[in-house]
């Protein structure tokens, strides 16, 4: 497993973040922890909507190694075959015979372990479908993401969608703050925050909003589902940890979220014609609530990327 | 403010709880964490887990994934004409072939695209040799659909080339997915226990069941002292050959992956059907880090399935006295009424075509058998029916050059798909043509004639009616629609126009297998525009 060391103190506060949650899953499947999590009843707010706020870093994006990861990749790790959550194919899934290095198909290099999560991130099937005349751009900008990909390495914002799960929600009857402390740690870009308005506001005539990062979001309720409309996004940003899903600045994302007890169930669809053949719907994320109240999230350190030299891979894993 | 040394034991947190982490997955009881198959102790599960090792598919820590979705690779070497060999028994003819191949196993998907050219040499056999100009074809299929792209990506965008449903050769195309390394084991894989696992000659040999589009169809595996694949057999159904056999035989592995990833490639790919090679390639590029390569189904595609396929349709035309042109698909064939029985000219591709053409003919002529059934030539789409023509009691004529053959592929078992001939049992019965044979009534005649010339095949034969002055020729001259740009004449066209010459036939129209009714003018203006007279 590579660690990025020189990335120490992001890992210590995601060690904080995870701590309690962490520990309380790691004997558990997924499914497991999930359900119990959401058998929990869901709080609400005084005008009755669900209320989102607390520390949403359980089982996140990338904590708990490839667990995670395998979860970011759209892949529902199951006692028996593992599950492709968007079509639904079996996949093989093995205990290792003897604890080995871990690392490549029962032996290894560091190049090997690299290697390992960059093929399991990339086995899910869930993929933007782009134009045609974009494939090839996406395979090249994929295989080389440590020098290509605009966040990654270069301590630059995540971006919409690729931001994901806040670890943070505050929530307020016209507005929530979604706060990511540098992607959770894992890697090297911004710590971030966004603004969902939810005053009844509309968006910004295009002609008078600037593109940015996170874009402008507006939020509004159906039933007890958050619906979040961001648009104004740069084109600089990617739409996922892996794939080099680039984006243009048409690019519109629709989040939707929903709390089921001390889960949080985040899913986003994002809408580029520019780019895209058709709109692409991301597998659900699921998040568990820190269930310690006084927890608090912890300053995130400024990104100080020196990982990139030392790197076996261009490919990000 | 947190100091740095705050900072460290946060680090030392992280670490320890990482570590507990990775026990906790690893000292899990095997029973709860491994899969049905993964979990079983079984020879099968132990044959499976090395070869899927092996290969580099199994990845990751606790629990480990088989990690391969998609990826592809770059070859070059030959690929053949399935069927289409220049003597009966032969070799199938082969192109020089670039090769470049595009997957996915969720969900199946295959992409092949080839760039094919004529091969050195005197150059024999059908499949469109010799090709006028090198040939660039993409085949895909995703899932149940299957179309030919004439770019990558077509059909997707307005503007963007043209995606043609091929909706017959999706488990072809699906089966040239599942018999590749991966795919073999993977289907084991997911079929568990009914996997079984035997030693012949000392090689160790999976055996397993394909699932999806393909079930019901077994595949064999042998592995190599690596317990890498090192070849795959499979028998599926083919209207000449039966139950045939497709064989494809692994060599030379290697990391062969422009990013090395540890998977395991074939360097060399030989796969045979029918017992001759259909591919021989060499692989000198691959991409194997799961790139990002989709196949998405054109809408028309979709509609193709939807619609589901077109009916067999047998369009009967009356083009001379007692003479019928049986129309309507690719290949048509001809009736001729004699005054007790009726000569039917090509019982083409399978069954399903040539038992429609047998009810048309009854209908065109009722009360009359159809006697004789009469081959053009060897090539596997114009005998893929040889066998529903005997299941209705035709003798069948053919080139005296391919009897032996016919003898020996028409005794073969079709139990995968039993075709009427599997379930009526007629005994074949094959009478030859050296060069010329007539089969006359005193009103009626038919005149077949061994076409010399000709190295689309050496069994050929042509058929002339000299009351109607009508040819019949299959292959060496397809005319194109009537607006269709002129083409340059080949040599096969203008070796039929001067054997006709040689013959001293009489010919006025002529009725191609492929093709249209056409003049023997109109063949005399393709030869003498190419001869530039």
């Amino acid at each position: 497993m590579r660690v990025h060391l020189s990335c120490s103190w992001r890992i210590a506060v995601a060690a904080v973040l995870c701590l309690i949650p962490a520990a309380l899953i790691a004997q558990m499947p997924p499914s497991d922890y999930a359900k119990q999590a959401a058998s929990a009843p869901t709080p609400r707010t005084p005008d009755g909507h669900p209320d989102f706020t607390g520390l949403w870093n359980g089982a996140g994006d990338g904590l708990v190694g490839t667990r995670n990861q395998m979860t970011n990749a759209g892949i529902d790790i199951q006692k028996g075959f593992s599950k492709d959550i968007h079509s639904g194919a079996m996949i093989a899934t093995f205990v290792p015979e003897g604890r080995g290095t871990g690392i490549g198909p029962d032996r290894g290099t560091a190049a090997n372990g690299e290697r390992d999560n960059a093929l399991l991130r990339r086995i899910g099937s869930n993929k933007p479908l782009y134009k045609p005349e974009y494939w090839d751009k996406v395979k090249d900008l994929d295989a080389n993401t440590n020098t290509a990909d605009p966040s990654m390495m270069m301590c630059m914002a995540a971006g919409m969608p690729r931001v994901g799960v806040p670890a943070q929600i505050a929530q307020t009857p016209t507005q929530m703050v979604f706060l990511y402390p540098g992607q959770g740690g894992l890697i090297s870009t911004q710590t971030t925050y966004r603004q969902i308005l939810t005053d009844g506001r509309q968006h910004t005539a295009p002609d008078d909003l600037d593109d940015t990062w996170n874009g402008e979001s507006i939020g509004h309720w159906e039933g007890d589902t958050m619906v979040i409309d961001t648009v104004g996004i740069n084109s600089i940003s990617w739409m996922d940890q892996v794939g080099g899903y680039f984006h243009s600045n048409k690019i519109h994302v629709i989040e939707r979220i929903e709390r089921h007890g001390n889960t949080l169930i985040w899913q986003a669809t994002v809408e580029d014609p520019e780019v895209l053949l058709k709109p692409w719907v991301m597998n659900p994320r699921v998040a568990l609530l820190n269930p310690n109240p006084k927890a608090v999230l912890p300053e995130s350190p400024p990104c100080s990327e020196r990982d990139l030299a030392h790197t076996v891979t261009m490919e990000h894993h | 403010m947190p100091t740095k040394e705050h900072w460290m034991k946060m680090w030392m947190i992280a670490a320890v709880l990482a570590i507990v982490f990775q026990n906790a997955g690893a000292q899990r009881p095997p029973a709860q964490a491994k899969p049905d198959t993964a979990g079983d102790t079984s020879d099968v599960a132990k044959t499976l887990r090395n070869a899927a090792n092996a290969l580099g598919m199994i990845r990751g820590q606790v629990p480990q994934f088989d990690a391969i979705n998609t990826l592809e690779f770059w070859g070059s070497g030959t690929t053949n004409a399935f069927g289409q060999a220049y003597k009966a028994g032969g070799p199938w003819p082969a192109f020089k072939t670039e090769y470049h191949v595009a997957l996915s196993y969720n969900p199946p998907s295959m992409r092949v695209e080839m760039t094919r050219s004529n091969p050195d040499g005197l150059i024999q056999g059908g499949g469109g040799l010799p090709l006028a100009a090198p040939q660039h074809t993409i085949q895909t299929v995703s899932m149940k659909y299957a179309w030919n792209e004439s770019e990558l990506g077509a059909g997707l965008e307005p503007g963007r080339g043209t995606a043609t449903p091929a909706m017959a050769a999706v488990n072809d195309r699906l089966l040239q997915l599942a018999i590749l390394p991966y795919g073999f084991v993977k289907a084991a894989l997911a079929a568990g226990s009914e996997a079984k696992v035997s030693n012949e000659n000392g090689a160790t040999v999976i055996t397993t069941l394909l699932q999806g589009e393909l079930a019901g169809i077994t595949a064999k595996g042998t592995l190599d002292e690596k317990n890498r694949v090192a070849k795959v057999e499979t028998r599926t159904d083919d209207p000449v050959l039966g139950d045939m056999v497709t064989e494809a035989d692994y060599t030379e592995y290697a990391d062969l992956g422009m990013i090395a990833t540890d998977v395991q490639l074939p360097g060399h790919i030989v796969q045979k059907q029918g017992g001759f090679p259909v591919l021989d390639i060499r692989v000198n590029k691959a991409d194997l880090d799961n790139p990002y390569l989709v196949f998405p189904v054109p809408d028309n595609v979709m509609k193709a399935v939807t619609d589901g396929p077109p009916p067999v349709k047998v369009d009967t035309a009356k083009v001379a006295d007692g003479v019928y042109y049986l129309t309507g698909g690719t290949h048509h064939s001809v009736a001729v009424e004699f005054n007790n029985y009726v000569a039917l000219v090509e019982c083409p591709l399978n069954d399903s075509r040539s038992l429609a053409v047998v009810e048309a003919v009854k209908k065109a002529i009722p009360n009359k058998p159809i006697k004789y059934a009469i081959v053009t030539h060897n090539h596997f789409d114009h005998t893929g029916g040889v066998r529903a023509c005997v299941s209705e009691g035709a003798t069948i004529i053919a080139q005296a050059g391919n009897l032996p053959y016919f003898q020996e592929v028409l005794a073969l078992p079709h139990t995968i798909k039993p075709d009427k001939e599997a379930q009526v049992k007629k005994k074949p019965v094959l009478e030859a043509v050296a060069e010329k044979r007539v089969l006359t009534d005193g009103k009626q005649t038919l005149e077949l004639y061994h076409l010399a010339g000709t190295n689309h095949s050496d069994t050929m034969l042509i058929g002339y009616l000299p009351k109607a002055k009508i040819l019949i020729e299959a292959d060496v001259w397809n005319p194109a629609p009537p607006n269709a740009p002129p083409v340059p004449a080949s040599k096969e066209n203008v070796n039929l126009y001067e054997q006709i010459k040689k013959l001293n036939l009489n010919v006025e129209q002529i009725t191609p297998i492929h093709g249209r009714l056409v003049t023997i003018d109109d063949l005399a203006k393709v030869v003498e525009r190419v001869s530039g007279n």
